[in-house]
């Protein structure tokens, strides 16, 4: 008998733990990619769209509508809050969990700026079906172009170098074949008076951005002082993927860049760490509401050394970037995570923060995450909400343009019309 | 009569298993390592040093699979050795009882433990890192672990037939953690060369692991059947390797 009552304690046990282990809240699978979301307010990626419902339908947004459409798709309560695009991040490097990790904050695409071809390879397919993910879609430019020894060897990825203009054409070809979406090319100054690991030469920053051209394929441009902005704008660059803090952006160069319709990607939050080291403090780490993993706890407190840097020069960067956005010079959100001072996800929103402070208007601040991101590297489906839109969604609590922190706590995430949150 | 004869020796199964936990329960020493290893290593890797947010779910797969390995090499290997040094073994075996009603009870006692282990991590990787699973999911990660920890008594249960009792728990670390690290059940196998990964494949602990991962879909994506034919093949080796083993010692 005794026997008996300790069975079945143990099976009671048992069948409770089960009971009581945790279950997501949404089960997306069961939820569909079909649905109405309404009433709300839409950010469309651009400006305030004049609908407050959407319909989607396999995981695509194939209408707008004004009042709620007679339909048979499940009905999603809006409550009259905000609806944005998924968010995309211009600069990241990605490995490991890093998709998981954006997407999870609301992140529905990245672009990598310099990763291991085979991660890239292994998520491509994947960002042109519909089907259910718990990742970002992944965009990228594989390996980079730079010299030998150069920025971006010192990372443990093999990396094929430039060290003759020749060979140029050759090295896009290769890196087309190993899956690049667009060009990476590495470059500093000659004279640039900070230390800095071998570049390649303005000619061969030259022949590269022609070989890409030349194959289709964009070319942007990592400089970091503004000699070397200027070179790759004049180079021919299709972006800088860092903007440069060592002086004010000069009116010839905004003229130019205008000029060529080169676009920009400042990484402020990278800068900011080098700079000032006080936003992700304010911002994140005193919001007691926030669930910071302990993993993106480390980046964003990992610090650079070299952090003698004169005042001015975060006011160089806030400067610049306002009067890159006052030519009308496209800016574009990006992390750079997981560099120092950054992780997957919060960094972006971070940045957008970093871009209302450089004196953007909201509108122009929400578009670098959204809009201008997809129209500067060509990404299909996404970047607005619109009919012939990929699905990828995120309702918030508040109004944006008043209060970008609602973006930190998304109360609902969907990616190819699936509620992941 | 023949109700009778089946009840009775259903009696001695029952008997037989309850009192091989019995003894299980009364060593400590056994139990409490093969319980705190995975759940110390889980809250290490799982949850304090976590590097992602996608982390605790992989790394609790790959503990549970550890953590169900251990007992099940271990109560067999030194169990089986030291019953055989100590002429319990002999003694079972000319005793009525059919002998397959020892094999059960290890069987059972190892399941028991191993049964707990798993409902710990869970419940670990539940409240301490925030783990969220589809209640199908909890189950058939659970099912997946008991049933395929088969392949590793059936190790234990031949280092037991061939080693003396004092070699056993050396000679099953030696197996078991080399094992585990080269099946990625501490690293993620894609973490590690790509050598090790072709490896893998001869090792029984990387196709457990990889069909434990699949339901939470951090394998390799691999054919399920490629899993269970390797899983399979193996234990049919293992049943042949033990059966050959043990009718030599009785002659």
């Amino acid at each position: 008998m005794k026997q008996k009552i300790a069975l079945l304690l143990s099976v009671v046990a048992v069948v409770s733990v089960f009971l009581l282990l945790p279950t997501p809240a949404h089960n997306p699978k069961a939820e569909g990619q079909s649905f109405i979301l309404g009433p709300v307010q839409i950010f469309d990626g651009e400006k305030v769209a004049d609908a407050s419902f959407i319909e989607v339908q396999d995981g695509m947004i194939v209408a707008l509508h004004n009042a709620q459409p007679e339909s048979d798709l499940a009905f999603i309560q809006g409550n009259h809050q905000w609806v944005m695009p998924g968010l995309i991040d211009a600069h990241v490097h990605a490995w490991g969990g890093a998709l998981e990790d954006n997407l999870a904050r609301g992140v529905t695409t990245v672009i990598d700026m310099f990763g291991d071809p085979r991660f890239l390879a292994q998520h491509k397919p994947k960002r042109s079906n519909r089907e259910f993910s718990n990742q970002a879609d992944l965009f990228g430019a594989g390996l980079l172009m730079t010299a030998p020894q150069g920025h971006g060897t010192q990372y443990g990825i093999q990396v094929s170098t430039l060290s003759h203009a020749d060979q140029a054409m050759s090295l896009i070809s290769e890196r087309i074949h190993t899956g690049s979406d667009f060009i990476k090319i590495v470059y500093t100054h000659k004279d640039a008076s900070y230390a800095h690991a071998p570049s390649i030469s303005k000619t061969e920053l030259e022949a590269s951005i022609q070989a890409a051209h030349a194959q289709n394929l964009m070319a942007v441009v990592h400089i970091s002082d503004a000699r070397s902005a200027m070179d790759a704008v004049q180079a021919g660059a299709d972006g800088l993927v860092h903007s440069f803090f060592d002086e004010v952006i000069s009116d010839e160069l905004l003229a130019l860049m205008k000029d060529s319709g080169v676009f920009i990607i400042p990484t402020m939050v990278v800068y900011e760490g080098m700079l000032r080291g006080s936003i992700n403090e304010r911002a994140l780490f005193s919001n007691n509401d926030l669930n910071i993993e302990r993993s993106a706890r480390a980046t964003l407190s990992r610090t650079f050394n070299n952090t003698e840097f004169p005042v001015h020069f975060y006011t160089n960067l806030l400067e610049t970037t306002q009067k890159l956005h006052s030519a009308g010079i496209p800016v574009l959100a990006g992390s750079d995570a997981p560099n120092p001072n950054t992780a997957h996800g919060w960094s972006l929103i971070i940045e957008l923060m970093l871009l209302e402070e450089a004196g953007l208007p909201a509108h122009a601040v929400l578009s670098a995450a959204t809009q201008q991101p997809a129209l500067a590297f060509n990404l299909p489906e996404r970047g607005m909400i619109a009919p012939g839109m990929r699905a990828d969604i995120l309702l918030l609590q508040n109004s944006p343009f008043e209060q970008l922190d609602t973006l930190l706590a998304p109360k609902g995430i969907w990616k190819n019309g699936y509620r992941v949150k | 009569m023949a109700h009778t004869n089946s009840m009775r020796i259903r009696n001695i199964y029952l008997k037989e298993s309850f009192y091989d936990l019995l003894s299980l329960w009364r060593t400590p020493s056994f139990f409490l390592p093969a319980i705190l290893f995975p759940v110390v290593f889980y809250i290490f890797f799982g949850v304090v040093f976590n590097f992602s947010a996608a982390q605790s779910e992989y790394m609790l797969v790959s503990y549970a699979c550890f953590g169900m390995m251990g007992p099940a090499m271990f109560n067999f290997a030194t169990a089986v050795a030291s019953d055989r040094a100590h002429g319990w073994l002999t003694l079972k075996r000319i005793s009525p009882m059919p002998f397959s009603a020892y094999l059960v009870a290890k069987l059972f006692s190892s399941t028991v433990f191993a049964a707990i282990i798993a409902l710990i991590l869970f419940v670990v990787a539940a409240t301490l890192a925030d783990v969220e699973l589809w209640e199908w999911q909890w189950l058939s990660l659970f099912a997946v672990l008991i049933v395929g920890s088969l392949p590793f008594a059936l190790i234990g249960l031949i280092l037991g037939l061939y080693l003396s009792d004092k070699a056993a728990p050396a000679i099953v670390n030696l197996i078991y953690l080399p094992m585990a690290f080269l099946s990625g059940l501490w690293v993620p196998i894609q973490f590690l060369p790509e050598l090790v990964g072709k490896f893998a494949y001869a090792l029984p602990a990387f196709h457990y692991s990889q069909l434990t991962h699949k339901v939470i879909g951090t394998d390799l994506q691999q054919p399920v059947w490629l899993h269970l034919a390797f899983l399979i093949g193996f234990t049919a080796l293992f049943i042949a390797i033990a059966r050959y083993r043990f009718h030599r010692l009785s002659k």
